[in-house]
């Protein structure tokens, strides 16, 4: 059984055989990091064909299902939730926005490689941020944003948590972000896909 | 050929044409194109490029999550309203969208008409995974959702489809509510005086978030 496969029953959403194949590969003694790349490029794959029209809203949240599943099988393996993780992240989704399906698999795949992941959730006040960071101490911080009508909240709560002598790095994450948004709210490094993210990451935690 | 020509999403084509001073010319891109800012923008350049003779090209678009980003003005000047996405362009205002908070999702008669709804995509995702799971899924789309707001606008046959709407909503468990929508931007787009709720974009020039945000409400 090959990881190709593994993709691929992502891809479909073929629920059973996710599962089944994940079980499998980590039977064989496959990675769990490998096993989440094949998730993620079978992902990616929904994401395209989201796009071309071939699968609808549906899908999406079927997709983001079946990976949760994979997620609880591979969790107990993984090193973020043991104590020799790579480091903490703080992430949510900024105020006024409660889009979430993309937020979460970024929050799947950087558990996926290795970090602890604080997931704050929807439509997160700028305070909450601050407190989380206050408590982990996380050196990174992501925040999600689909609506273009929330840059204000993201430039006020990198302000927010800046303003307190908080200086995690902040990546933003979405559809529509670009080199020109971050540099207006504040941002250290934006991702318009979950990839991006994982890079920033490895450079912030130098993993 | 006309002094103005709009080109503008199919959710707005009836709220459009029923203010159609004359002398418009039209083009109505499909609803679809919506899954894929990057696709909406290639449509939307294809349509601008292929309009030489006009005055103006006036968009019915807001900035969709980013659709309207990099695109280009050829020969002929654009107007574009100021704002995210159509949902204030139907109730008149950013404000009187924003005043409904986060926690709502619109919907009017031109959403419904499109190939995709919550309505269609409810019976859908029920016939094919199934009375219970698809109803979970649908529930699972709009889980951090309280309310549906179905914006009235005059089209034919609304109350209808605000029918449809409320059963969906009360099926996966979201309050149903009915307002009225607000003319005066979309009847501005199309007559001016297009003041600084428009944006402007001179022969040659391309729209940048920059632009489009740099005032009050960035
Ligand atoms: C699915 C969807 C919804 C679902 C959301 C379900 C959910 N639980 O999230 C539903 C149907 C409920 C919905 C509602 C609304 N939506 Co919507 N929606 C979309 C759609 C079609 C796809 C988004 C998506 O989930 N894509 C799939 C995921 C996997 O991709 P993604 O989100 O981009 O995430 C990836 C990257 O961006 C990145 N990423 C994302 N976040 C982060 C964070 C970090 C830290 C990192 C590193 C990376 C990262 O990695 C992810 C994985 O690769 C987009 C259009 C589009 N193609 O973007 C519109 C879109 C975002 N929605 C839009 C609109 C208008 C709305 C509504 C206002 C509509 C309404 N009628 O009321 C409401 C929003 C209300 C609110 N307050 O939030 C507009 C936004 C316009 C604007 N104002 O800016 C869009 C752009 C559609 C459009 N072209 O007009 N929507």
């Amino acid at each position: 059984m090959s990881k190709e496969a593994l993709s691929k029953a992502m891809a479909e959403l073929e629920e059973e055989q996710v599962i089944a194949l994940v079980k499998e590969l980590l039977g064989s003694g496959v990675a769990p990091l490998e096993i989440v790349k094949a998730l993620q490029e079978g992902m990616v794959e929904v994401g395209n064909r989201f796009e071309r029209g071939d699968y609808f809203l549906s899908e999406l949240v079927m997709a983001g299902e079946i990976m949760k599943g994979a997620m609880d099988i591979l969790e107990p393996h993984l090193a973020g939730e043991s104590t020799e993780h790579k480091g903490t992240i703080v992430i949510g989704t900024v105020r006024g926005d409660i889009h979430d399906l993309g937020k979460n698999i970024v929050v799947m795949l950087l558990k996926g490689a290795g970090y602890k992941v604080v997931d704050l959730g929807v439509d997160v006040p700028k305070e909450k941020f601050v407190e989380a960071v206050k408590e982990t101490g996380a050196p990174l911080v992501g925040m999600s944003v689909l609506l273009t009508s929330c840059q204000g909240a993201l430039k006020e709560t990198i302000e927010a948590l800046r303003a307190e002598g908080l200086n995690p790095k902040v990546i933003i994450g979405g559809n529509y972000v670009n080199e020109t948004v971050k540099k207006h709210v504040g941002a250290d490094y934006f991702a318009t896909t979950a990839s991006d993210g994982l890079k920033a990451a490895a450079e912030v935690f130098g993993a | 050929m006309g002094r103005y020509t709009v080109i503008a999403c199919k959710v707005l084509e009836e709220e459009l044409l029923s203010l159609a001073p004359g002398g418009h010319e039209w083009y109505f891109l499909d609803q679809g194109l919506h899954r894929s800012p990057d696709r909406l923008r290639q449509a939307l350049q294809e349509a601008i490029d292929s309009i030489r003779n006009s005055e103006r090209i006036l968009l019915g678009y807001g900035f969709c999550g980013g659709a309207l980003e990099g695109l280009r003005a050829r020969t002929v000047p654009l107007t574009i309203p100021r704002l995210d996405d159509c949902i204030s362009l139907l109730l008149g205002s950013v404000e009187a969208r924003k005043a409904w908070g986060p926690e709502t999702y619109f919907l009017s008669a031109g959403w419904l008409a499109g190939e995709e709804s919550l309505v269609r995509e409810y019976a859908r995702c029920v016939s094919r995974y199934g009375e219970e799971r698809g109803s979970l899924l649908i529930r699972q789309l709009f889980c951090h959702y309280q309310r549906v707001v179905f914006i009235k606008t005059g089209r034919q046959g609304e109350d209808l489809e605000g029918e449809k709407v409320r059963e969906v909503a009360e099926k996966i468990g979201l309050r149903f509510e009915v307002t009225d929508g607000h003319k005066g931007y979309l009847q501005k787009l199309l007559q001016g005086p297009w003041d600084n709720l428009f944006l402007h974009v001179p022969p040659g020039e391309v729209v940048t978030v920059e632009k489009y945000y740099t005032q009050a409400n960035y």
